[in-house]
């Protein structure tokens, strides 16, 4: 039981307090470059989250075998590879994601989210909890992108998954989509999840103070 | 543990992970690549679908990359081909249909890095409707409205990708049309086609499989008649002296010297079974003789009682086959 929940610790770490995007701060390049329509950001999203949690299994699983002077040139191969397997798949099977995610794809494997997640989770910790930390931090990421895709493509664009949704008389706020728009979002977005942490903090100190004052 | 072997350590896990690395992608490629390739076809073919919706054939273009001609039923609807120019984000690049008659048929973006918002407004029907059978003069870009269709209204605030847009087209067009004019045959250049109704009538008959009549620069009176784009034979007059005065055939002779067909135009013969000599069926006689064929002693009979004629007759076809081989070895030279 405490094994599965602290499994879930791990995924839900990935989602709210170490999410990649609004909470480290990394990897902003793609959330500003490929989040200006929904299909685009779930599409890399997913991609992420492959390729962040095969990576992590395949840390995981080397870990006693790498030297440990060499470990980041072995992490950055293996990312590498998983990362043009995802290429060479989505050309065969998704040919339109693959044209519009372009050279944000290969830009993968250097994505500093996955080698930090190589380097401290994976690489410390077996191979279950580590494919975890790799699917809450993959889904984090995917989340954080969907969400910022569905903002940009309603407000900038009218649509969402190109369906019209206020009909032809809307003018789209083109700056949302828009690298400004980007910006303007993400920076909101961050703002909001740094409000909303710090709102659970105070609440939790108000809490353990009521606690202790109870207790004693 | 010694540093020695420390290095070989460490190259031995680089190698490894390499190696591991280059088996996986192998792998993979292996399995994606023939359905990657088939994608890319279907992604081509769709694409000339879309542009060209009547077609029910799309057949590569012969030296020409890229090139579809669109068809339906055998009959070509439009050129396909790639175009591109440079747009305000990067090159824009198109698939281009231009019609025979070398109008843009319609044009499919393929890909561009324009403004979205702005710049992509190329693919939108408003912008885009205004391509459709619009011909090499009419493809300008204006900023103002035109209300006869005459150039290419800019989109506002887009006016480098519209005229960026404009100008691949454009090229295709002008690609489209230069191309034709290189596969006409060399004989074409600098002559007139054949218009006088009744000369094209007599032609016709004459050669019932061509496509079209230009005149011969230098020679006059002589007809070059093409089969599309091939030259097929020459029509020429040929004279010679019969029994009651000059006559004149029309003789159709091939490219490759062989008496194609051949007709009386005039004569003056009176002589009792004259008109025999001069009739399409004893001039159908002559056809797929050459001049070697002459020389070697193979000829047509002559009309007995109309020995002159047939005689005169012999020596129209020979001089029309003798002047044709003179033509194309001076030609060729």
């Amino acid at each position: 039981m405490s094994a599965v929940r602290g499994l879930w610790q791990i995924f839900v770490n990935g989602l709210f307090e170490s999410n990649p995007i609004f909470r480290l701060a990394l990897s902003l390049c793609p959330a500003l470059a490929v989040t200006s329509n929904v299909y685009n950001a779930f599409g890399m999203g997913m991609s992420v989250l492959f390729v962040i949690t095969a990576n992590n299994m395949a840390v995981s699983l080397t870990r006693k075998l790498i030297n440990a002077k060499v470990r980041v040139p072995v992490y950055i191969t293996s990312i590498a590879t998983i990362v043009t397997v995802v290429q060479l798949v989505l050309e065969a099977y998704f040919p339109r994601l693959y044209q519009e995610l372009g050279i944000y794809l290969a830009l993968i494997v250097v994505f500093a989210i996955i080698l930090a997640r190589a380097e401290v989770f994976a690489a410390k910790n077996p191979i279950i909890p580590s494919m975890v930390d790799g699917l809450g931090m993959g889904a984090g990421f995917a989340g954080a992108m969907v969400l910022i895709g569905v903002i940009r493509e309603v407000i900038g664009n009218g649509t969402i998954l190109d369906i019209p949704l206020f009909g032809p008389n809307y003018a789209p706020a083109l700056i949302m989509i828009l690298p400004a728009g980007g910006f303007i979002t993400i920076g909101l977005l961050i703002a909001f999840f740094n409000h909303l942490t710090e709102v659970r903090k105070q609440a939790r100190e108000k809490l353990a103070l009521q606690e202790g004052g109870e207790t004693a | 543990m010694s540093s020695e072997t420390n290095v070989v350590k460490v190259a031995a896990n680089l190698t490894l992970a390499c190696l591991v690395s280059g088996l996986v992608i192998a792998g993979v490629y292996s399995i994606t690549a023939p359905e990657a390739a088939r994608q890319k076809e279907l992604a081509k073919t769709q694409a000339m679908q879309e542009l060209v919706k009547e077609a029910d054939q799309f057949a590569p273009i012969a030296g020409k990359t890229g090139w579809f001609e669109a068809k339906k039923g055998g009959k070509v609807l439009a050129t396909v081909l790639p175009s591109e120019s440079k747009g305000y984000g990067g090159p824009i690049k198109l698939l281009v249909a231009v019609t025979p008659e070398g109008k843009v048929h319609d044009f499919k973006v393929l890909g561009h890095n324009e403004t979205p918002g702005l710049g992509d407004n190329i693919k939108k029907p408003k912008f885009k409707d205004q391509f459709p059978g619009k011909a090499l003069a009419q493809l300008n870009v204006v900023k103002q409205p035109v209300a006869d269709g005459s150039a290419i209204e800019a989109i506002t605030g887009a006016t480098i990708s519209s005229k960026a847009l404009t100008v691949a087209v454009r090229e295709a067009v002008e690609a489209v049309a230069a191309a034709k004019t290189s596969a006409t045959p060399d004989h074409v250049a600098g002559t007139q086609p054949i218009t006088d109704p009744e000369r094209l009538q007599v032609l016709r008959e004459l050669i019932p499989a061509a496509t079209g009549f230009h005149t011969v620069v230098g020679k006059t009176a002589w007809v070059a008649v093409e089969k599309g784009d091939q030259l097929l034979a020459y029509v020429l007059p040929a004279e010679s002296q019969g029994y009651g005065g000059v006559m004149r055939l029309a003789v159709a002779v091939s490219t490759d010297g062989k008496v194609l067909a051949a007709k009386t135009m005039a004569h003056k013969e009176t002589i009792r079974r004259a008109d025999e000599a001069l009739a399409p069926a004893y001039l159908q006689n002559f056809v797929g003789l050459s001049l070697s064929d002459l020389a070697g002693g193979k000829s047509v009979d002559a009309i007995a009682g109309a020995t002159v004629t047939s005689k005169a007759v012999l020596a129209c076809v020979t001089k029309a086959l003798g002047d044709v081989n003179d033509y194309q070895s001076g030609v060729k030279g």
